[in-house]
């Protein structure tokens, strides 16, 4: 397969604190909109960061702008209020609005709603949707699906959620499950147009015995024949990091990356951990190109870059 | 897009396990329902719902298990095992399966202590089946609401198309959950009776479960291995209104379906049949019937039918569960009518919906999934010869 990849030229990371607390700078301002009604705290934090990372960006009237998601949580808290609510007082006492709100795919369909995003609307679900998200967002371009598509991982767990995931194999010993989100926004690949980082590749391998050097020379001849310099490895697996951000761990790492002083070079993002399956996306930085951006050590938005 | 062979599929619906099952029910609309078994529904006003019955279930889970996963990794094998993949561990077989509410099946067993002991908290979805298979392809879980069971096929498509495996599983599924029934009530959606789409008596929804999974291959390769070719998915158009979460819009509706024509290179006068959407809802299907108009125009609508009046909405189960009528149709040639139709609603213009099968004309259908949150996804199928002709 022959493809000059796809360019990042966005990209934006929020975190909560290390004790949970959400800032009220990561949030979008409003807590309800006239078309969505009552916002989430997901919806609000991911809205937040799409409209950072398509500030400035030229759209055209009948613009096809898609999002793809990746979640773990997705808004079960609110699934799980709508039963206690229903079963402690009545159907009477529960909001019209729980249900929608409720699935996974809510905080996508908000974003689109308040950003005016009319093009494929996805969310996938697991541990490792942050980076599926990304690598599906990349086909849809491939595709023409889409002129460009905002794409990484969220995850704001409720206390329920966290209790139940302090249940599984994987999460019972990590240091603390938090909230977060990294979004990237991505077109096709075009010579001369200013980018971030450029995706090189991905690919999947469903094995017990995960042999990294494989997984990274299949993501590079996803798209490119000739692979260049070894790439950097980020090797992500619940429950190794202090702070846990569930489908939202990978997307912040990436968005780490590309805003570090010092990351110039090809990078291997990889998942793993979720039984025998890893995937791994290979993106190459370009570090002559990267400037006036930050990080998401400090919360701020990527302001830099020219529409795509 | 390469044209893409259905070379198998595996189903679950309350009317059994099997196509043949499957296709009865949409024929004769005889209501199999069994009763919903995780507790006592009284508190919902409107608690007629379409379960998969027991002994059907026994098949497939035990009570107590994670449903979503039993049901997943039994479509996948039916699929899988009709389409009859080369064992070669070079031939790369990915899946995406798709559900509206699989994260929601865990927080309800959690709240029942009857239930909880079976269901390890889990960071995947439960979707894509791990024991017994390995994937040599892309896998993935989606979750777009009720189009679900169309856009996970759609983006399957795109992988063989570049090439990324040689055949992909890919449908959508969902277990009836108390938090959909309760969630259906409280948007006043639900319909205490029958499901009525197309009907001027039409009141809402009738939730069910189920789903239906595809195996799916390039369309050049599925004949060179003498495959079974049960259909050829020809195009898709996939959007979002980016409007409200639950309304839908005829704009955004009939940009998906003007997509789905132009990437099959399909004219509008080439369908022969529409499997809609068709919820029973008054808003769904007046939205579905403009949207379709805004596309075909001045010209007469095809026939359509809406499958959710035989066997009630299964969410991310129903977009999948429609394209596989639409495959068992172009195979008989007939397409079933909307089970109980006794005229359609005047308000909705001239439309051609009956309750009788009638045979198909144009051996192309297409098929209609929209979810909360806007989401629209709208397919372009037709049996082999007719995928020649236009290709």
């Amino acid at each position: 397969m022959t493809h000059p990849g796809f360019a990042i030229r966005r990209s934006i990371a929020f975190r909560s604190e290390s004790d949970g607390a959400i800032g009220e700078w990561i949030l979008c301002p409003e807590r309800r909109a006239p078309k969505v009604g009552v916002l989430t705290t997901q919806a609000r934090l991911v809205v937040e960061a799409a409209r950072r990372c398509l500030a400035g960006v030229e759209r055209p009237v009948d613009d096809t702008i898609g999002i793809s998601l990746g979640t773990l949580c997705g808004a079960n808290d609110v699934a799980e209020r709508c039963l206690q609510t229903a079963h402690a007082t009545g159907i009477a006492d529960v909001s019209a609005s729980w249900y929608a709100t409720g699935l996974p795919n809510s905080t996508g369909g908000v974003v689109a709603s308040m950003a005016g995003l009319r093009g494929p609307n996805l969310t996938l679900l697991g541990y490792q949707a942050g980076l599926d998200a990304i690598i599906m967002a990349c086909r849809i371009l491939r595709a023409g699906g889409a002129q460009c598509m905002l794409a990484g991982g969220f995850d704001v767990p409720g206390n329920g959620e966290i209790a139940r995931l302090r249940n599984a194999p994987l999460l019972g010993n990590t240091g603390a499950i938090l909230a977060g989100v990294g979004l990237v926004l991505l077109t096709n690949q075009k010579d001369g147009a200013n980018h971030l980082a450029t995706v090189v590749g991905w690919s999947y391998r469903d094995s017990e015995d995960t042999d990294h050097d494989e997984l990274i020379d299949s993501a590079i001849r996803t798209l490119q024949p000739t692979p260049s310099s070894p790439p950097v490895r980020h090797i992500l697996s619940p429950g190794l990091c202090r702070h846990e951000y569930l489908a939202a761990t990978c997307p912040i790492r990436l968005v780490e990356a590309l805003t570090a002083s010092d990351e110039s070079g090809l990078h291997a993002f990889i998942v793993e951990g979720h039984g025998p399956r890893s995937v791994c996306l290979v993106v190459d930085i370009d570090g002559n190109i990267r400037r006036g951006d930050a990080g998401a050590d400090d919360n701020r938005a990527d302001d830099a870059g020219d529409p795509p | 897009m390469t044209p893409v062979a259905v070379t198998g599929f595996g189903v679950l619906s309350p009317n059994g396990t099997t196509a043949d099952a499957f296709w009865t029910s949409l024929m004769d609309g005889v209501d199999r329902r069994g009763a919903w078994q995780k507790r006592p529904l009284d508190l919902y006003p409107v608690n007629n719902v379409i379960s998969i019955p027991e002994d059907t279930w026994q098949q497939v889970a035990e009570i107590g298990d994670a449903r979503t996963s039993a049901m997943a990794a039994f479509l996948v094998d039916g699929a899988r095992t009709s389409a009859a993949l080369p064992a070669d561990p070079d031939f790369r077989v990915g899946c995406i399966l798709a559900s509206t509410t699989a994260g929601a099946e865990s927080v309800e067993h959690a709240m029942q202590p009857r239930l909880s002991n079976s269901l390890e908290p889990r960071i995947d979805s439960g979707l894509v089946p791990r024991n017994g298979f390995r994937w040599s392809g892309p896998t993935a879980a989606l979750s777009t609401a009720c189009s679900s069971g169309l856009v996970a096929p759609a983006m399957a498509a795109e992988i063989l198309d570049a090439g990324e495996a040689n055949a992909m599983i890919a449908g959508g599924l969902d277990v009836l959950l108390e938090y959909t029934i309760c969630g259906f009530n409280s948007l006043r959606l639900a319909t205490g009776e029958t499901c009525r789409p197309f009907s001027a008596d039409r009141k809402g929804v009738v939730l069910s479960e189920g789903g239906a999974c595809f195996s799916l291959e390039p369309l050049a390769q599925a004949r060179a291995r003498a495959a079974p070719i049960r259909a050829v998915i020809l195009g898709y158009g996939l959007n979002c209104d980016a409007g409200h979460p639950t309304a839908p819009s005829a704009a955004g509706i009939s940009r998906a379906i003007q997509d789905a024509l132009t990437m099959s290179k399909v004219a509008p006068d080439l369908i022969g049949g529409i499997v809609t959407h068709g919820t029973g809802t008054p808003t769904n299907d007046s939205v579905e019937i403009e949207a379709l108009r805004l596309v075909f125009g001045a010209s007469p609508l095809p026939p359509l039918m809406s499958l959710k009046a035989a066997i009630g909405h299964s969410q991310a189960g129903a977009g999948a569960s429609a394209l596989l009528a639409a495959i068992l149709s172009l195979k008989n040639g007939i397409m079933p009518g909307t089970a109980r139709l006794d005229g359609a609603d005047p308000l909705l213009g001239s439309i051609d919906a009956t309750a009788q099968p009638r045979p198909l004309g144009q051996r192309c259908l297409m098929i209609n999934a929209f979810g909360f949150g806007g989401n629209n996804c709208v397919f372009i199928v037709g049996d082999e010869a007719f995928a020649s002709r236009v290709q």
